[in-house]
Formats: structure tokens, C-alpha cells, sequence
């Protein structure tokens, strides 16, 4: 399937979606259970071997940094 | 025509961890890309932890001190998208406001929340560096109250110093960024970023006030736009029209519970508030009884004002005060330093103080003091060094000792080695204790060998 | 009861025995994508937990560290964690072991096993029907007998659908229950993690494990209780509630199995009462567009800068349609016409269900309302939306569901689903176990 077949399918998706949604009439928006949100840190913590371990996939690198493109979405 | 100025101002929060990992926020010795977890680094899978009471705690305190007052309400954290190599999520967490409807210096305070900091990324290199992502920012955000860029740079030093006092923010210097808006009379607003320093901001003000006057002066009308400021030549280019503006499709973060600021955090913050700057100035006047513009020159810092009164406890308050304001400040605009990164200890000033009032020291002399200790060097051995008997003198001195005491010198050329401590000793006395002893040493061995 | 894990045989011979079965079977049935090539190794050195020597599949969204969280998509076929999830080194700490990554759908976007990037899985009880999904080889690794256990995830029926089709025990958790650090997004407020075994007794025993506080923010503070010691078959008491809509959406082989299982519900001394739930139609709508939305969120990280590949150039047709769909729909303009008018029905939801919850202890009904479809068979994305009609509402909610087999249709598994209020694990469990008719 290419990329505008699948452009026209998501519309009709969509639009088959809302339709079956139907309209609404509340104040009210899901909200989340609310709890204690704030945390404490003893101290900083670094995980070597994670560090190593990300690294070494990138896609793209120089010595200790990322090499990234600047770019733009769909 | 009026112009109206208003500001967003971003700084970092000088807490431990990052906003929503324990990763160092302090990464300015780490190696590129080491002061990282998957949290962080935006990795697949990785989830935030709980907001860091410390960075919360730190832009309740900052707003509190811009008089904002604190909100009720859950405060949601939402994510912000766009694309940009610096941002290894493709969004940026930041809350809804903390502290709205404050003032400063007669400037509307309209909001301070908390945000994340994205990495840094080289767009010539294309080299980034996640250690600063996550890192804590508080942003400021100003009503458009400001009218010209004097006003604006007055505000922004007066700003930085309320930051500073809240002990809030990093002191290394170099994080706070700018963006401003400008407009002029009912003109579209144009937003200039990529401001990072005050002086930036007045060249950047200044440039773009022309254009804009230009383009009206020529019947033009001002587009609504963001504009970037280019440091090195002082000038703003646009980056991009309100019709290609970013829509950041901004949704409440599903991985965080709203925070709520509870009034017990607030009136502790409250109690806790240090001084700020014009309740600091108006005490050191009434307490210490020196000049305003002396008080003023002190409480210019925080961490002067504070040896200032470290100072007053063992020199008289009023010559302290001409030393920090006329000596101290000239020395720190010379090498263009503040007092914190200085390296000036209390210590340092009181021995100065003490040399001049014994009238050991000049004036002028102190100052000289000073620039040495700015430089690396502690006034105690200055002023030894300083108060050091010159070579002729000291040739003369030891002189006098062989002359003074042949038996000992005579017990030395026996083999006696323990005498030719005796005779520096002498010359020690001969000087008054200003003779370099090891320099005593070497040369009585040339004159006795 | 012991709560722990009880092998026949010793650690290292029952891995052997697992390995076996996947090396002989496994390329028909395609239950994993990668191997853990340390697992003989791990089995010798794992800690005598209370899992000690069970050999745990785990789905291919959730951090291994060493190994490919790949999400079944081009997009991440590089991708080596660097990290363990949570659940994993709960799992590790009592003993059990990774035997694998499974198979899933793409992003686990779809509910047939089909729109994996590594081929679809086969259903092991039906071999020509799809295993569902998105947790398809999880659950098709417990049915084949190539694990004890697998861990999946649970966005809107993940691994409930899945268990149902393969005849399996599946649990969604009351969301936040289970730490999702490590578990790579479909949509955040509705993801859960959560066990999928041959038995309610195993799935209990892996939920207690798996569950509780960590250090990631929680929408809930809550701990786990020791479920597998307390399990008990006896219903005395208990109301089970039945919707009348339900009836209306199900498939009528399907119906009847579910209702012979509820019968089995009453002689353990449970009551059946009808209950009603008007908005229960309005669920997919609803999940979907919050899906979207999130989904959109999650994918902006796959930019191609750091795992090699960008999502949109490399996905398969159903990621791609949400994420344009979820761009499209989060757009400042369209904002309100469709995310926050679901965010309303989500609440309108969650209210009558907890309503409904009020008048019995547990819901108790049909996993899917029709049966799994032929592989290969073609169906339009609405009709493949249309399987997770019964499994969004609890997802919606927050609430805990799981599955059970109940019987069969037509030769093809049937599973019975329960919903249970916040954080009645035990209460759900206890239901299942009554179902499954073992003890």
C-alpha cells in the first residue's frame, strides 16, 4: 500500500470515527488519579555501562557525540 | 512611536539531579554524553520519575521573590513537539504556570513555570551532547511593559540579580537565554531568540527597533515573525513567518501527574525566602550606616554582600565599605569577573584592610593586592612578599651578622653546621623578620665558603 | 499453598527442554523474533526466587537489556537495549529467566499478530487462525509450551485478545500497578503491562512480582498483594454482573461458551446479575483518537537520527495511518473536535463502568466479539478495530481485566473476561480461577 492509499484510508478512518463518536456534552475531561508528583534525590547517579551501551548504537558518531542532521516532520 | 518590550527568560535551576531523572544536573566537567541515563536520552521505553522537588521548590522560591503568586490548581506538565536534533524526544516537557501575576522593577510578571533543558547541538558540526538534557530551566515570562532598550537592559541587570539572590540558579554563568518580543505602536509583534547575554539583548533591541521604524517610516508594514539575533553581527534575520509557525501540538504528558503545590510548601519556601536585593540594600544602609551608593556597589551580589558581612564583623564597617565598592569592584571590572567566580576569600580582604590601617599598606598598594589575589594568589603571602627586605638590604644584613658573631662564624668553618642556623637567626632579627630566610641561608653559605 | 514456582525437572533441564521445542517448532509458529543467546548461561546463575527456573518469553516493546526491543519494526530492527525494564529485573531478581523476545504487532498497532515487520505469528491451537495480538507470540509461546510465562502489554486488549484466541491466561492490571518503565509506547495513559501463562495460579505468582511502586512517576501508589497465596475458588458472595450489551456485540458461538462459563461462576456460589452499560459503543471511537494522539507523541523520538531509521519511511500501512491520523487530529485547530471530545467520553466512560462496578463486585463476559479470522485473510482497518470493541472499556477505565479459557468454539478457543474495581486484583483472580475449573 502506498503512502497516499494509505492517506485516504486514514481519512475515511477518521471520519467514520468521529461520526460513530458522536457529539458530547461534559464539563469534565478524563483526568488522571491524582497522587504525590514530587521526588527526592539523595544524590546524582551515573551508570557507566549504560552510557557506553547507548553510545554504541547510534547510528552516527564522533568520538563521544551523536552526529544528527537537522530536519523536518512529515 | 511607543515600543513595547517584553521578555521570556530562561535559566537553569541549580539543583543535584535533572527535572525528571537522577542524572547530574551538573554536567560542566563531565565528558560529552556521559552524564546520561535512558531517561534523558529519550530512549524507547525510558519514563519519567516523580518532578524534582528540588527544581519545583526552586521556581516557587523565584517566583515568589517576583511576587507572583503561587497557583491552586493541579499544575500539569505538558509536552511540547518539535523536530530538532537537540531533543531527543521530540518534545520538551514544560508545566503550566507555577507563579502568574507578579512585578518587578514596575514590569508585569505574567507567569513562571518550569521547563526541561534539550542538549546542545552544533548545526556546523552536527555534534550533539545530551548532558544538558533534562536539566531544570525556570522560565520568566514579562508583560510587553518595557519601552526602550536602556529600560530593558536596567530590567533585565536588576532580573539577574533577583535570581541570583533567590540561590536558585546556577552562578557559573552562561545558561540564561532570552527571547523578546517587540512591538511598535499596534504593530505585529516579532519575536527575536537566540539572546543569551545582556549586552546581546540591548544590540539586538537596538537593531530591530531601527528596522522596524524603517519599514513603517517607509509604509511598510511589520510582518509577524520570529527573528533569530546573530551575535557577531549584531543583527536579527528572520526565521520564520506566523504562517509557517510551529504548531506544537501541546498535550498534558500521560507519563506525569499534575503537581500540586500545596500552601504548606508555599509559606515554607515563604519563611525560608532569602533577602532580596533592595530589602539587602535598605539594611546594610540602616544597619551598617554606609552610603546608598556604597550599599548599592555591595549588594550588586549576593555573594559580595555576603562577605561584606563576614568583613564588618572584624574591620570597621565604613572602610570596608569604600574597599568593597571603590577597590573590589574596580578590580572584578578589570578582569571582567564577578565576585563569586573571583576566588576572593574574606580572609583575603581583612589582611588588605588590617596592612592599610597599620599603615604597613598604601592604598594603591591594596589594590595592587587585590589583582594579585583575583589572579590566583592569597593576600597573606602578598603581603609577606610585599614586606620582604630588598637583596641590598639583606646583603647588608648578613653582612652584619658575620660581622656581629665570629664565634659562631668560626664554629661554622670548624665544621659546625648547626651554626649557620644560628646566623640566619641573626639576620632574621637584623631585618625584623622581613629577610627571605632561605635566601638568608644561601648567601651566608657564599660569604662563609 | 507455596507460592513459588515448582519445576519438575532442574533449571537447566526445563530450559533445555523449552529451547527444544522452540528450535523444533518455532519456524512454523514464529512466536519470536530473537533468542537469548545467554539464557543457559542465566539459568545456571539465577537466584533462588520464588520464579526460580521459569523460562519467561517477553514481548518485543520491553527492554532487555542486551537484547532487540525491535517493536516487530524496521524502525528499531538495530535497536540493542542498553537498559532492563522494570518488570525484567523484577523477573531476574526471582529467578526466572528471558528465554526470548517475542513476536507482536508492529508497535503493537493491530490485534491479529499480522503487521509484524519479522512475518506473522501462527495460532498454535488453530494453526490457521491468527494468535491475535498485538501480544501475538507472547501468547502463542505460552500455548506452544516454548515458554512457562511471557510478559505482554495491554493498550486496549493486547493481552486479552491474544490469551483468548490461544487459550490462555492473560491480565491486564489496574493501570499504574505495574511499573512501565522499560515498555516502549503505544499510548501512555493506557499502556499496561502484564502476565500472560498456562495457568491463573502462574499469573498470579507473576503479578506479584511484577507489580508495585518504582521509581517512575505513578498515577497510583499501590503495592501488590500475595495473590497466589491467597487464590481461592470460592465464590460464596460474590456478584457477578453481566452486560445486556454484551449480548448485542458478541458473536453467538462465543456467546454460549461465555454463558456455560458463567454457569460454572454460579456453582462455585457466585451470583450472575444483568447489569447495563449504554455507552459501551462509544469505547472504540474513543480509544482510537486518544491513540492517535499519543501514539503521534511517542513515534517523534524514531526521527532516524538515533536508531537509523525514521518511522514514517520504513512502518507498515496501520502505524503510518496513526501516526497521520494522530498529526492530523493533535493540530491546534482540531484539537477540541476530536482529542478532548474523547477525553469526554473517556470520562463519561470510566463512570458507568465504575458505576456498574458499584452494583456487583466483578463483570464478568466475552474477550472478543467475533473469533479470530483465517491468516491472510484481508480486513478493513475498521473491522480490525472492531476485535477490541469488549477490551478498551477497562483500558479507558484504569480498572483490572483478565482472561481465561473457557472453552471452545468450533474447535478455536474462547476466553471469559473479567473486570474488577481498581485494584481488585485478587478479586478478579479468584473469579478466573473459579472459571478454569482446575482445583
Amino acid at each position: 500500500m502506498n503512502r497516499e492509499e494509505v492517506k485516504e484510508q486514514a481519512e475515511r478512518v477518521l471520519r467514520e470515527l468521529a461520526e460513530h463518536l458522536g457529539e458530547i456534552e461534559l464539563e469534565e475531561t478524563y483526568n488522571v488519579i491524582q497522587v504525590e508528583g514530587l521526588r527526592e534525590d539523595a544524590a546524582p547517579e551515573v551508570d557507566p555501562e549504560f552510557v557506553e551501551a547507548a553510545l554504541s548504537i547510534a547510528p552516527r558518531r564522533d568520538e563521544r557525540y551523536y552526529v544528527a542532521e537537522a530536519g523536518a516532520w512529515v | 512611536m511607543k515600543v513595547r518590550i517584553g521578555f521570556e527568560i530562561h535559566e537553569q535551576l541549580a539543583t543535584r539531579t535533572k527535572l525528571f531523572c537522577t542524572s547530574p544536573a551538573d554536567y560542566r566537567d563531565a565528558e560529552p554524553n556521559t552524564n546520561v541515563c535512558e531517561i534523558c536520552l529519550g530512549m524507547p521505553g525510558a519514563k519519567p520519575m516523580g518532578v524534582n522537588a528540588e527544581a519545583v521548590e526552586g521556581a516557587v522560591a523565584i517566583a515568589l521573590m517576583l511576587n507572583c503568586e503561587i497557583v491552586q490548581e493541579p499544575v500539569y506538565i505538558l509536552r511540547k513537539h518539535y523536530d530538532y536534533p537537540d531533543l531527543p524526544s521530540g518534545y520538551q516537557r514544560t508545566s503550566m504556570p507555577i507563579g502568574r501575576n507578579g512585578e518587578l522593577a514596575g514590569v508585569g510578571i505574567w507567569e513562571v513555570h518550569l521547563e526541561e533543558d534539550p542538549g546542545k547541538y552544533d548545526p556546523v558540526t552536527g555534534k550533539v551532547d545530551y548532558n544538558r538534557s533534562g536539566v531544570p530551566l525556570v522560565e520568566i515570562v514579562t508583560a510587553p511593559d518595557i519601552t526602550s532598550p536602556e529600560e530593558a537592559r536596567a530590567f533585565m541587570r536588576e532580573l539577574v540579580k533577583v535570581l541570583q539572590y533567590s540561590r536558585r540558579v546556577r552562578r557559573e554563568g552562561g545558561t540564561m537565554r532570552v527571547d523578546v518580543n517587540v512591538s511598535i505602536e499596534d504593530g505585529a509583534r516579532v519575536e527575536i531568540k537566540n539572546i543569551n547575554s545582556i549586552r546581546g539583548l540591548y544590540r539586538a533591541l537596538k537593531f530591530e527597533i531601527t528596522r522596524q521604524k524603517n519599514l513603517r517610516r517607509r509604509g511598510k508594514a511589520v510582518r509577524r515573525e520570529t527573528r533569530a539575533y546573530i551575535e557577531e553581527q549584531m543583527i536579527t534575520r528572520s526565521m520564520r513567518t506566523k504562517e509557517t509557525a510551529e504548531d506544537y501540538r501541546y498535550i498534558p504528558d500521560p507519563d506525569l501527574p499534575p503537581l500540586r503545590i500545596t500552601p504548606e510548601l508555599v509559606e515554607r519556601i515563604r519563611r525560608e525566602l532569602p533577602e532580596a536585593p533592595h530589602q539587602k540594600l535598605a539594611r546594610f544602609v540602616e544597619q551598617y550606616r554606609i552610603s546608598r551608593d556604597d550599599a548599592w556597589a555591595i549588594t550588586s551580589e549576593p555573594e559580595m554582600a555576603d562577605a561584606f558581612e563576614q568583613v564588618c564583623t572584624q574591620v570597621e564597617p565604613a572602610r570596608a565599605a569604600a574597599f568593597f565598592r571603590h577597590i573590589i569592584k574596580k578590580t572584578l571590572n578589570y578582569h571582567n569577573l564577578s565576585f563569586a567566580e573571583s576566588g576572593i576569600h574574606v580572609e583575603d580582604i581583612v589582611q588588605v584592610l588590617r596592612a592599610i590601617s597599620e599603615g604597613r599598606l598604601s592604598q594603591q598598594a591594596g589594590e595592587l593586592v587585590m589583582r594579585r589575589v583575583v589572579e590566583g594568589e592569597r593576600a597573606a603571602e602578598v603581603l609577606r612578599e610585599m614586606s620582604r627586605v630588598d637583596e641590598q638590604s639583606l646583603v647588608s644584613a648578613v653582612e652584619q651578622a658575620i660581622h656581629q658573631n665570629p664565634g659562631a662564624v668560626e664554629d661554622y668553618r670548624m665544621g659546625k653546621q648547626e651554626a649557620i642556623n644560628y646566623l640566619v637567626g641573626q639576620v632574621m632579627r637584623i631585618t625584623k623578620g622581613r629577610a627571605d630566610a632561605a635566601r638568608a641561608l644561601e648567601l651566608l653559605r657564599e660569604r662563609l665558603s | 499453598m507455596a507460592a513459588e514456582f515448582v519445576l519438575e525437572h532442574s533449571p537447566e533441564e526445563h530450559l533445555a527442554r523449552c529451547l527444544d521445542r522452540i528450535e523444533r517448532e518455532d519456524g512454523r509458529i514464529n512466536a519470536f523474533i530473537e533468542l537469548n543467546p545467554r539464557a543457559t548461561e542465566e539459568v545456571r546463575e539465577a537466584p533462588h526466587g520464588k520464579l526460580r527456573g521459569m523460562v519467561v518469553g517477553v514481548k518485543s516493546n520491553i527492554n532487555v537489556r542486551g537484547l532487540r526491543a525491535t517493536c516487530a519494526s524496521r524502525t528499531l530492527e538495530n535497536y540493542v537495549s542498553p537498559y532492563d525494564a522494570v518488570v525484567v529485573e523484577r523477573l531476574r531478581r526471582e529467578g526466572a529467566v528471558v528465554v526470548g523476545m517475542t513476536n507482536m504487532d508492529e508497535f503493537a498497532c493491530g490485534s491479529s499478530g499480522e503487521t509484524s515487520f519479522f512475518g506473522p505469528t501462527r495460532n498454535p491451537v488453530a494453526e490457521d487462525r491468527i494468535p491475535g495480538g498485538s501480544s501475538s507470540g507472547s501468547a502463542a509461546a505460552v500455548a506452544a509450551g516454548f515458554a512457562d510465562a511471557a510478559l505482554g502489554s495491554d493498550t486496549g486488549g493486547s493481552i486479552r485478545n491474544p490469551a483468548s484466541h490461544c487459550g490462555v491466561v492473560g491480565v491486564k492490571p489496574t493501570y499504574g500497578l505495574v511499573p512501565r518503565h522499560g515498555l516502549i509506547d503505544l499510548a501512555m495513559s493506557l499502556d499496561q503491562i502484564g502476565p500472560i501463562t498456562r495457568d491463573v495460579r502462574t499469573a498470579a505468582l507473576l503479578l506479584e512480582v511484577i507489580a508495585g511502586r518504582s521509581r517512575e512517576a505513578s498515577m497510583l501508589n499501590a503495592d501488590p498483594e500475595p495473590y497466589s497465596r491467597r487464590l481461592t475458588p470460592d465464590l460464596s458472595g460474590v456478584r457477578v454482573g453481566f452486560a445486556r450489551e454484551f449480548e448485542e456485540l458478541t458473536a453467538p458461538e462465543i456467546l454460549g461458551v461465555v454463558k456455560r462459563s458463567l454457569r460454572r461462576l454460579e456453582a462455585q456460589g457466585a451470583e450472575v446479575v444483568e447489569v447495563e452499560l449504554p455507552s459501551l459503543e462509544k469505547a472504540l471511537p474513543t480509544y482510537y483518537l486518544i491513540v492517535f494522539v499519543e501514539f503521534f507523541s511517542a513515534t517523534r523520538r524514531y526521527d532516524g537520527r538515533r536508531y537509523g531509521h525514521r518511522i514514517e519511511e520504513v512502518c507498515g500501512a496501520e502505524v503510518l495511518r496513526r501516526i497521520l491520523l494522530g498529526s492530523y487530529i493533535s493540530q491546534k485547530e482540531y484539537a477540541g473536535r476530536y482529542y478532548r471530545r474523547a477525553l469526554q467520553f473517556r470520562s463519561l466512560i470510566r463512570r458507568e463502568l465504575l458505576e456498574a462496578l458499584e452494583k456487583v463486585d466483578v463483570l464478568a463476559g466475552p474477550t472478543t466479539p467475533k473469533l479470530p479470522h483465517r491468516l491472510g485473510e484481508e480486513l478493513s482497518p475498521l473491522e480490525m478495530y472492531a476485535y477490541d470493541l469488549l477490551t478498551v472499556p477497562a483500558n479507558l477505565a484504569g480498572i483490572p481485566a483478565g482472561v481465561v479459557p473457557a472453552g471452545r468454539a468450533g474447535g478455536i478457543p474462547v476466553g471469559l473476561q473479567v473486570h474488577a474495581k481498581p485494584l481488585q486484583e485478587q478479586l478478579m483472580l479468584n473469579v478466573m480461577l473459579a472459571a478454569e475449573g482446575r482445583e
